[in-house]
C-alpha cells in the first residue's frame, strides 16, 4: 500500500545538472547549465524567466526535440532521446504550428491518423474539440479563426492524444487579455478533467502563480535555476479571488524580486 | 464586372475594325497583312479541312505530354532537393550553371544527336519546362516551417507520414506556381522545336505557310499559338483555383 502510493507520487520528470549548449552563429553557446529539478505526476509547473534565458530550450529538452549537452533528463525513470510516448507539446506560434490547408477537424486529427480507426478518430476529435469549447467549427480553416480559437486548436490537437504530460511553451504570450484569461481556465478546466501534469513557460509571472502549483525561475547566462517555489493556493481558482489572497500577493512579491534581482 | 469586361476588349475590338477598314479602302497596302476577315475565312477553310485542328491536337499533345513529366519529374527532384542539403549543394549548382543555357540554343545540339523526330521535340521541351518546377517546387520546401517538423515530431509521425501529410501538401501551391510557368515554356519550346527542327504540328505548318508566302494562313496559324496558349493558362488557374481554395495569394502573385 505504502509502496504503490509512494510509487504513484514519484517524480514523471526528473532532470538533474542539465547542461544545454547550442551551436550558434559565432560558436558554441551555453543556454542552460546545472539545471536540477522534478515534477510531481498530476503538477502543474510554470517556468519563468527573462526572455533569451533558455526557457524555451529547456522544454524542448523535455519534449525531446533538443538532446541534452550534458547531465539527464529522466522521464518515469526512462531517459528521453526523442519525443516520448505520452508527452505532447503546444508551440506559442500558432500561425505556424497549425496546417493552413486542414480544417480545424483534420489538423486535431493529424496525430491519430493510421493509428486509431476513423468512426473512434472522430468521436476523440469531437470531444477535444468541444472540450475547449470550439464544437461546430470542425470544418473552418484556421485562416478563418482569432489567434485565441487557433490557439484552442493547437490544445485540442494536443488532448486527443490523451497526453499524460503536456508541455506549453508561452501557450498564451501572442493573446490579447481577456482572451489569455479565459485560455488560463480552460487549461486549469482541462487539468483538472485529465490530471494531466503540465509544465508550461511563460514570461508573465502572474500567469505562472495563478496556472501553477510551483514556479520555476530561471536566471542568468546561461540559464540555471534561481527558485523553486510553491505556490500553495487552493483550487479551483478563480481570476479575481485566487490572485486576492494574501499567498498569491506573498509569492508574487518573492517572485517578482528574484526576477528583479536578475536584472 | 461585365462594364469592366467591355471595357477591357474595347481598345482590341476597335484595333481589328480600324485595321480592317485601313485594309479594304486600301490605306494599307502591304501585302502581308491581309484584312481580319480573311483571316477569319482561311481560319475557317483551315478548321474545315481538318489541317489545323490536327496541328493543334499535335502540338498540343506534345507539350502537354512534356509539361506532365516536367511537373511529376520536377516535383520528385524539386522535394529531393530541397529535403536533402548535400543533393541541394550539387543540384543547385548545377541548375544555375544550366539555367544560363537556353533551351533554344539547344535545340541544333538536339537535332544533329537525336535526329528530326517528335522524341526530340519533346526531350527539349520537358528538359526546360522542368526548371521552373524543380525551382519552385525545391523553394518551397524550403519556406515549410521548422515548427510543423516538431508538430510532426512530437506527434510520432513517420517519415513517410510526414511527407504525405505535411510536407507535399504544404509544397503543393508553389508546385503548382511552377507548373503554370512550365506550361508555357513546354508550348514554346515545342512550336520553336516544330519550326527548327520537326516541321510538324502549329510550328510546321508556320513554316509551311511562310514557305507558301501565305499571310493569312501565316495568321491564322499565330493567332491560334496564341489562343492555346491562353486556353492552356485558363484551365491551369482554374485547377489552382479549385485544389487550393485557400491559397488565392500565391495564385495571385504566379505568371499569368
Amino acid at each position: 500500500m505504502t509502496e504503490t502510493v509512494l510509487r504513484a507520487n514519484a517524480p514523471v520528470y526528473v532532470v538533474n545538472s542539465l547542461d544545454v549548449v547550442l551551436r550558434g552563429r559565432d560558436g558554441p553557446r551555453p543556454v542552460l547549465s546545472g539545471i536540477s529539478f522534478d515534477v510531481r505526476p498530476g503538477e502543474v509547473v510554470g517556468v519563468v524567466g527573462r526572455s533569451g534565458v533558455g526557457k524555451t530550450t529547456l522544454l524542448r529538452v523535455l519534449a525531446g526535440l533538443l538532446p541534452a549537452s550534458g547531465g539527464t533528463v529522466r522521464l518515469r525513470d526512462e531517459p528521453v532521446n526523442g519525443p516520448p510516448d505520452g508527452v505532447v507539446m503546444v508551440f506559442q506560434d500558432y500561425v505556424n504550428a497549425l496546417l493552413p490547408w486542414r480544417t480545424v477537424h483534420r489538423n486535431v486529427a493529424l496525430g491519430l491518423e493510421r493509428r486509431v480507426g476513423s468512426a473512434e478518430r472522430n468521436r476523440r476529435v469531437e470531444h477535444a474539440l468541444a472540450t475547449v469549447g470550439l464544437s461546430g467549427r470542425g470544418r473552418d480553416h484556421p485562416a478563418q479563426l482569432s489567434g485565441g480559437m487557433a490557439q484552442r486548436v493547437q490544445i485540442a490537437r494536443a488532448l486527443v492524444m490523451e497526453p499524460a504530460i503536456l508541455l506549453m511553451d508561452e501557450p498564451f504570450g501572442a493573446l490579447d487579455a481577456i482572451t489569455k484569461a479565459s485560455l488560463q481556465d480552460l487549461l486549469l478546466h482541462v487539468q483538472s478533467l485529465t490530471g494531466a501534469t503540465i509544465v508550461f513557460v511563460t514570461h508573465d509571472l502572474d500567469e505562472a502563480i495563478y496556472l501553477g502549483d510551483r514556479v520555476v525561475v530561471i536566471a542568468g547566462r546561461p540559464g540555471a535555476v534561481t527558485h523553486d517555489v510553491p505556490t500553495r493556493l487552493p483550487r479551483p481558482r478563480d481570476q479575481l479571488t485566487s490572485r486576492a489572497l494574501g499567498q498569491y500577493q506573498r509569492v508574487r512579491v518573492q517572485l517578482g524580486e528574484a526576477l528583479h534581482d536578475d536584472g | 464586372m461585365t462594364a469592366r469586361w467591355v471595357m477591357g476588349w474595347l481598345p482590341a475590338a476597335a484595333a481589328v475594325i480600324s485595321w480592317e477598314v485601313l485594309a479594304i479602302t486600301g490605306v494599307l497596302t502591304y501585302q502581308f497583312l491581309p484584312p481580319p476577315t480573311e483571316i477569319v475565312s482561311t481560319f475557317a477553310d483551315l478548321v474545315a479541312s481538318g489541317e489545323l485542328v490536327s496541328d493543334v491536337l499535335y502540338t498540343a499533345a506534345v507539350a502537354g505530354s512534356a509539361a506532365s513529366i516536367a511537373l511529376v519529374l520536377g516535383g520528385v527532384v524539386g522535394l529531393a532537393v530541397g529535403a536533402i542539403p548535400l543533393l541541394r549543394m550539387y543540384v543547385t549548382a548545377s541548375v544555375d550553371v544550366l539555367r544560363t543555357v537556353p533551351a533554344v540554343a539547344l535545340m541544333p545540339i538536339a537535332l544533329l544527336a537525336l535526329g528530326p523526330a517528335t522524341s526530340t521535340e519533346l526531350i527539349l521541351a520537358t528538359w526546360a519546362a522542368s526548371r521552373p518546377v524543380v525551382l519552385s517546387t525545391a523553394s518551397g520546401v524550403a519556406a515549410i516551417p521548422g515548427r510543423l517538423v516538431d508538430v510532426s515530431r512530437m506527434l510520432h509521425q513517420s517519415r513517410r507520414r510526414y511527407l504525405i501529410t505535411i510536407m507535399i501538401p504544404a509544397v503543393l501551391p508553389t508546385w503548382l506556381v511552377g507548373a503554370r510557368t512550365a506550361v508555357i515554356i513546354a508550348l514554346h519550346v515545342c512550336l520553336i522545336g516544330e519550326i527548327l527542327v520537326t516541321s510538324t504540328g502549329l510550328g510546321g505548318a508556320l513554316v509551311t505557310s511562310l514557305q507558301a508566302l501565305a499571310p493569312a494562313r501565316l495568321w491564322a496559324y499565330a493567332l491560334t499559338c496564341g489562343a492555346l496558349g491562353l486556353l492552356l493558362n485558363i484551365t491551369l488557374r482554374r485547377l489552382t483555383r479549385l485544389s487550393l481554395p485557400g491559397s488565392a495569394h500565391l495564385i495571385a502573385a504566379g505568371p499569368r
